[in-house]
């Protein structure tokens, strides 16, 4: 079996009405959803491509991107560090995670993403 | 008996919510624009529609299937309108209200309302776009805020709604969103506002890209489709007409009255411009107000199926100022006389940029 190059990013998004916590919450939910075979997170993990049980054991962290006066001003950053290429990243963020916390916290509780980096590629 | 949901980015507990509320909107909305604007001096109304939001909350998360919900909520408040009647101190006018909401109460049912407005409009947009309609899907999300951060007793209009972009070649799929803790009457009323917004001006468009300050999408086909509104919300639900049609005009004051942003600039500029054109129309070839608006509706939705560049619509928009451009005259009393067609219009804009 061949392994895909553990990847990690990390992705700076505008605020929504979620807090990292909750969001970081709901993250860890989906992550024990996928170490079950039959849930139906890790159906819709099959179907873009990747293969749930490397994403399972993914690490995923959810802070503040700062601290201020203003909330709305600040950013939330995503990392996520996995043993999947950044493309199957992106279709996991996309077809999974992302529609999981829409249905948890609602549409509103990221904004959109206004900053990309792939914080290192070993 | 339900146990899921029928859209995929609700919980069931958070659909049953929804559910739920809309359910008694549905039942009561022959009277709920008179409870509508009976909280708004009323205590005791204003109390009760409180409660029933929470009665939807509590008994959504509490109940395993949606008839079971529906019923509960229903039990619980009309409980509460059974207490309210009680009060002997009950002003005249709230008593009559609150007996006539009680005994429409009956008639809630456990269906989903959401799908049923969406194609309501739908037959509508779809005759008037012809061949170019593309046909919808309805994906019903929650959110946890108000959409424009607003004071609920400013801007109760809890709902928004979209339309991603790009649709499919004959598919489109339409996104109404809802703040579940503040769907009040006045938010259940905004939906077909909301609903043939995303219709008339997004749905069969034709164009290069999506954006939200766009004085001819966000603008001029905003005002064609408070327009359309007008004269479908009768059609759409006899019992509900007068409310829709009253809140459309509400949230038109609400959004129209923000241009401290890009897009509520775009607004009203697109709305001024339709408002030249209908009175151009008018004076130059001595039309009623009705026929007018016509050839202004007529114009957009020719325009709206021209698959050019958005910004090419736009700076039409924005030429729709007294007087108009030699170029723009000429083009429109062709397009009126039928020698001159959409596109041809929008390729006169063309040919006239410096």
């Amino acid at each position: 079996m061949v392994r895909s190059t553990p990847t990690t990013v990390e992705w700076r998004f505008a605020r929504g009405d979620a807090t990292a916590d909750e969001i970081q919450s709901v993250v860890d939910d989906l992550l024990a959803y996928l170490r079950e075979p039959s849930s139906d997170q890790t159906r819709a993990a099959r179907r873009t491509g990747a293969e749930p049980a490397a994403l399972a054991g993914a690490t995923v962290w959810v802070r503040e991107g700062e601290q201020g006066a203003e909330p709305l001003l600040t950013t939330i950053l995503v990392g996520i560090a996995v043993s999947a290429s950044s493309r199957v990243i992106e279709s996991f963020w996309a077809d999974v995670f992302w529609p999981y916390l829409r249905r948890r916290l609602g549409s509103a509780s990221l904004g959109g993403r206004v900053d990309d980096r792939e914080a290192s590629r070993e | 008996m339900r146990r899921s949901s029928p859209y995929d980015d609700l919980e069931p507990s958070m659909w049953r919510t929804l559910l739920a509320g809309a359910a008694v909107f549905h039942a009561t909305r022959g009277v709920l624009g008179r409870l509508c604007d009976a909280a708004e001096r009323d205590d005791t109304v204003k109390v009760l529609l409180l409660n029933l939001g929470r009665a939807a909350r509590r008994f959504s998360r509490h109940k395993q299937d949606d008839q079971a919900a529906v019923a509960a909520v229903v039990a619980a408040w009309a409980k509460e309108l059974h207490a309210a009647l009680d009060d002997p101190e009950l002003a005249y006018d709230t008593r009559h209200l609150l007996a006539e909401t009680l005994r429409r109460l009956d008639q809630a049912a456990c269906r989903d309302p959401f799908l049923p407005m969406l194609r309501a409009v739908e037959v509508h947009a779809r005759a008037l776009y012809g061949e170019h309609w593309r046909a919808t899907s309805l994906s019903l999300m929650h959110r946890r805020s108000h959409p424009r951060g607003a004071d609920p007793a400013q801007d109760p209009y809890a709902v928004t709604a979209m339309t991603p972009w790009p649709p499919g070649p004959t598919r489109a799929r339409v996104e109404l969103h809802i703040f579940s803790d503040r769907f009040g009457p006045a938010a259940y009323a905004a939906l077909p506002t909301l609903l043939t917004h995303e219709c008339v001006c997004h749905v069969p468009a034709r164009q290069d890209q999506a954006c939200n300050d766009s004085e001819f999408a966000e603008g001029y086909l905003d005002w064609v489709a408070y327009e359309y509104l007008r004269l479908w919300a009768m059609k759409l639900d006899p019992e509900l007409g007068p409310m829709v049609r009253k809140h459309a005009e509400r949230l038109r004051d609400v959004l129209c009255g923000d241009v401290t942003t890009k897009a509520g600039m775009a607004r009203q500029c697109g709305h001024d411009a339709a408002r030249e054109l209908e009175g151009w129309f008018e004076t130059e070839y001595d039309m009623t107000p009705d026929e007018s608006r016509r050839r202004v509706l007529r114009l957009a939705v020719e325009l709206n199926v021209v698959d050019r560049p958005l910004k090419l619509k736009n700076n039409f928009v924005s030429q729709l100022r007294k007087p108009f451009p030699p170029y723009l005259d000429k083009a429109l009393r062709g397009w009126r006389e039928q020698t001159v067609t959409g596109e041809e219009l929008l390729d006169r804009v063309v040919e006239a940029l410096p």
